[in-house]
């Protein structure tokens, strides 16, 4: 009776296991199918910016690929070109029009996967006015000679790298004056790669075996990232960040050193050790939401009737988030989490109520958000898992050579 | 005390539903929001054809071992 009761109790775990296996290879070949599609349906741009551009020319003609000299009747007004840099949610083209003296007369940004709200933000500050006047040789370094945009740093400095390029372009091939681009730009190590290795060695100094202040350790660490990364910085990672790397856009590594540290450190960590080391020790939102925990004395609360479909919450929504991306090979496209909107006050109606909500549900809730709606942390898992079988296989060979080799 | 406890774990367990579908909900209208304003890069039905068409042959081409 008792083994009986035993089987028909591990039974649905194994089955679940199973399922859970089936579903994760499904979800890692739709992934491919996604990226592939999106592949496929990449399109070249048409010159449509250009009236946009320099809406007095009355002819453009074409001087080379993409390049253009624009006339008002027989005089030649200007020139213009595109440029592109990386952005937060990736690649930004903008087209950018140079006076015959090599002023910049006026930019158009043509094509930009940024979050829309930042973008907003960038657009209603008119950043892309600040780099009118401007000349082809002027440094335009957001923080240097431009002021870039609150909150949305990463978007005004692509549009003013791909502005200078676009410039340095027309003037090397209009004016024959070849300005010397910096191949390689200067490292920027700031706060943000400094908090984040100090988070990384509070992380790595609280798991170790024998030390007795894990729990203060892991307090510190959050308030620190909440902090920070939080409300300070704005930078936690989040599933438009996984999905930029996942579809090539790859920032240059000297200005964005803090994204590498940061996808790379939890990479690794979960690659060598199988642990992550982001959601429950830094992660801001999280940070925040424990914080509410405390104070309302929050409790785990797992429903065990609806565990599985609480479970594949997240999982549905971080693959819906990747597919998406990839398919329209724009990683801000599906980026739904709430941490601008709490740390910037930037985001959808949706959002707001979302956040609301989550914040809400935090003080009776441990970690509502982290737990049934985050896309980050199911990224993880999958890793983990992938991680596993990795292992799982490499034994399995290990045991048939050794097998082999002693018969 | 056994009685009141199962219903106090039923009530969370329902309440913990209801804000996690409530969550769910959200997100999709905010995906769907954002999916509108990128209606220039929208999937065309030819392409959803073109896709459909060169999936089914590849399925076809596996069932007839034709690979």
């Amino acid at each position: 009776m008792v083994d009986n009761n035993t089987k028909s109790a591990a039974r649905p775990a194994a089955v679940n296991r199973k399922y859970d296996g089936v579903l994760t290879v499904l979800a890692l070949l739709t992934i491919l199918l996604a990226g592939w599609i999106g592949l496929r349906r990449q399109s070249k741009g048409q010159p449509e910016y250009l009236q946009q551009l320099l809406p007095q020319a009355t002819r453009f003609e074409e001087t080379s690929d993409q390049r253009y000299k624009a006339y008002q009747g027989f005089e030649l007004i200007g020139y213009a070109t595109l440029g592109r840099s990386i952005g937060y949610g990736g690649p930004v083209q903008v087209a950018v029009a140079v006076d015959p003296q090599g002023k910049i007369l006026n930019v158009v940004v043509v094509a930009e996967h940024e979050t829309r709200e930042y973008f907003d933000l960038v657009q209603m500050a008119g950043f892309m006015d600040r780099l009118v006047g401007k000349s082809y040789s002027d440094e335009l370094m957001v923080g240097k000679d431009i002021d870039g945009v609150t909150s949305a740093t990463l978007t005004s400095r692509a549009i003013a790298n791909a502005t200078r390029l676009a410039a340095r372009q027309i003037a090397e091939n209009e004016f024959g004056d070849a300005v010397a681009e910096e191949q390689n730009p200067q490292i920027q190590f700031g706060l943000p790669e400094i908090s984040l290795l100090a988070l990384y060695g509070i992380g790595f100094v609280g798991h170790r075996k024998n030390f007795k202040y894990t729990r203060q350790a892991r307090w510190i660490s959050m308030l620190l990232g909440l902090g920070i990364l939080g409300f300070l910085l704005n930078m936690p990672l989040s599933i438009a960040v996984i999905n930029k790397f996942l579809l090539g856009y790859w920032p240059q590594w000297q200005t964005n050193l803090y994204w590498y540290m940061l996808l790379g450190g939890v990479l690794i960590v979960i690659l060598l050790d199988s642990k992550n080391p982001y959601c429950d020790w830094f992660c801001p939102f999280g940070a925040a939401q424990e914080c509410l925990g405390a104070l309302g004395k929050a409790k785990n609360h797992t429903p065990t009737r609806y565990r599985t479909l609480l479970t594949w919450a997240p999982r549905f929504l971080a693959w819906l988030a990747v597919i998406l991306a990839l398919i329209y090979r724009n990683p801000a496209i599906s980026s739904y989490e709430v941490f601008g909107t709490l740390f910037a006050f930037v985001g959808s109606g949706f959002q707001f109520v979302l956040l609301s909500l989550v914040l809400i549900a935090s003080l009776f809730i441990r970690r509502p958000w982290c737990r049934y709606l985050c896309p980050v942390r199911p990224v993880t898992e999958l890793l983990r898992q992938i991680r596993q079988w990795v292992m799982q296989l490499w034994k399995t060979v290990t045991r048939k050579n050794q097998t082999n080799g002693i018969s | 005390m056994e009685n009141g406890d199962a219903q106090k774990s039923n009530k969370w367990d329902i309440v913990t539903l209801l804000l996690v579908t409530a969550g769910v909900v959200l997100v999709l209208l905010h995906l769907l929001y954002g999916l509108r304003t990128e209606s220039a890069a929208a999937v065309s039905t030819q392409e959803v054809q073109n896709i459909v068409l060169l999936a089914g042959s590849g399925l076809l081409r596996w069932r007839d071992g034709r690979w």
